[in-house]
């Protein structure tokens, strides 16, 4: 992985992008390693960006793209064109459970450490599951749907990363699944991005910054209250343009 | 009686038209005729042939198949797409068309005549495979089909090279499929016979397999074509319990 032992001190997406069905998506965001929500409804771009961003996507689905992300270490700038996507640190968990079906709990959680020859303390291990729950030799394909969030969650945050890719990670589970592994994202020692349809989720998890999306676009980037206020001040504006964004923001923050 | 055992009694006309001959060979066959096939010198030359001739055919189909069932899983190309029609023809051909096929490519005047193929040990694994290979590479296809690529991104976004995501995760969850595919050609090749007697012949020892011993028996003496039979249904059912032994 680049840039190990150094820390994250800032990073930068720029995403322009037309797909085969005919979306586009054009974003740039630059942040610091506070959380970051991207929120929107659903076609909106979110998951497709966390999927770039985590060279997650079938390439022949893309007509055209233009990626560029670059993290800032301490003085030194690194755009990751050039680096190969295992070795760039992005951690990332799409929507549906992501445990390896065929390996232990155990297996899974150290599967991080494990291909980057990187060693973990046995005693970390035992805390972790101990903090889970489970078992180490239960097999992933064994365990509950909210097990297995937790497990993939875990994973992800124990596996030396610089930035967390979480594809709506609350959706469908049960309130006490909600709470841990709410408590965990908010505990996240990386750079969190966040992508969810659900505004409820960016108060509990007191995210920070949100940045709204509407068909691959941006059109809105602040504070969960300045979205607040943008979308009653919106409410009075009788643009056109506007008029869906409003729609969308009523839906929400409504 | 439950829906389910109404149900399964729609399956008896079929359990009995394999049941009921298989039974036959048991029941019409005697202990002294028995003794005769095994003292029979084509028995244990044919065995031998037809066991090393089919697992190298399946060894073949593994090396070579598998990396094409996981580019025809992966690849949404239209040449992918020709490629799986062509790997599925010959489920759809008479076993003597592809004898006939392999002759004409493999044979003297053939593009492939410089081989010397036909008539050779080398002609009954080349005719086994090529009858075989649609059972294995298009069940492969579907066993990797079913690995979703998330996983695969999830493990590269953990560190793991696409390799490294392959070997450990791709690969292993697709082995009971892989094996269940290797089951099928294998069995296929075991009992490959059209395509064998035209492209490699009936000859005792050298291109003489199993079936085909069953052939030159039935010609002249029924009742060794019956206990060679026997003999071949309870090896192919060792094989059939050995496979699931392994791949437990």
């Amino acid at each position: 992985m680049i840039g190990r032992d150094k820390e994250l001190r800032s990073w930068q997406l720029h995403v322009q992008a037309r797909f085969s069905r005919g979306f586009t998506l054009d974003l740039s965001i630059e942040s610091d390693t506070r959380p970051l929500v991207l929120i929107g409804p659903n076609g909106s771009g979110k998951s497709t960006t966390l999927r770039l961003l985590a060279s997650a996507l079938n390439t022949s689905s893309i007509e055209m793209q233009n990626v560029k992300v670059c993290f800032q270490f301490d003085q030194e700038v690194l755009e990751l064109k050039d680096v190969r996507p295992h070795a760039r640190g992005i951690a990332w968990l799409p929507q549906n459970a992501s445990v390896f079906p065929h390996l232990s709990v155990l297996e899974n959680l150290r599967f991080g450490h494990d291909v980057q020859h990187q060693t973990i303390e046995q005693k970390v291990l035992e805390e972790k599951l101990e903090e889970l729950g489970l078992h180490a030799d239960q097999q992933g394909r064994e365990l509950s749907g909210g097990e297995a969030r937790k497990l993939a969650l875990a994973r992800a945050l124990i596996t030396p990363h610089h930035l967390l890719l979480l594809d709506e990670p609350l959706a469908n589970l049960d309130p006490i699944a909600r709470q841990e592994l709410s408590k965990m994202i908010r505990h996240a020692p990386s750079a969190v991005v966040l992508a969810t349809h659900d505004i409820r989720l960016v108060e509990s998890l007191e995210m920070p910054r949100v940045v709204a999306l509407h068909r691959g676009a941006p059109f809105f980037d602040g504070s969960l209250s300045e979205l607040r206020a943008a979308s009653i001040a919106r409410s009075r504006s009788d643009a056109m343009i506007q008029a869906e964004h409003q729609r969308f923001l009523r839906a929400f923050v409504a | 009686m439950t829906r389910g055992a109404s149900v399964a009694l729609l399956g008896i006309p079929i359990l009995a038209l394999v049941g009921i001959p298989l039974m036959g060979l048991f029941v019409s066959s005697s202990p002294n005729e028995l003794s005769d096939a095994f003292r029979n010198p084509a028995l244990f030359p044919s065995i031998w042939l037809s066991l090393w001739t089919s697992t190298l055919s399946a060894l073949l189909l593994v090396f070579s198949g598998t990396p094409l069932a996981y580019w025809l899983a992966r690849s949404p190309s239209r040449l992918a797409w020709v490629v799986e029609r062509v790997v599925q023809i010959p489920i759809l051909l008479p076993p003597a068309v592809i004898g006939v096929a392999l002759l004409i490519a493999f044979g003297r005047s053939g593009p492939l005549g410089g081989l010397g193929l036909p008539f050779s040990s080398s002609a009954v694994i080349v005719a086994q495979s090529v009858v075989a290979a649609p059972f294995y590479i298009l069940g492969a296809k579907a066993a990797f089909t079913k690995v979703e690529p998330d996983l695969l991104y999830v493990a590269q976004s953990l560190g793991a090279s696409p390799q490294k995501a392959f070997r450990r995760i791709g690969l292993p969850i697709a082995v009971p499929g892989l094996i269940l595919a290797l089951t099928l050609a294998w069995s296929r090749a075991l009992g490959e016979f059209g395509a064998t007697l035209l492209f490699a012949g009936n000859l005792s020892g050298r291109t003489q397999t199993m079936p085909l011993a069953i052939l030159s028996a039935f010609e002249s003496d029924l009742d060794l074509a019956i206990a060679l039979s026997l003999i071949f249904v309870c090896l192919a059912l060792a094989f059939l319990v050995g496979i699931r032994r392994i791949a437990e």
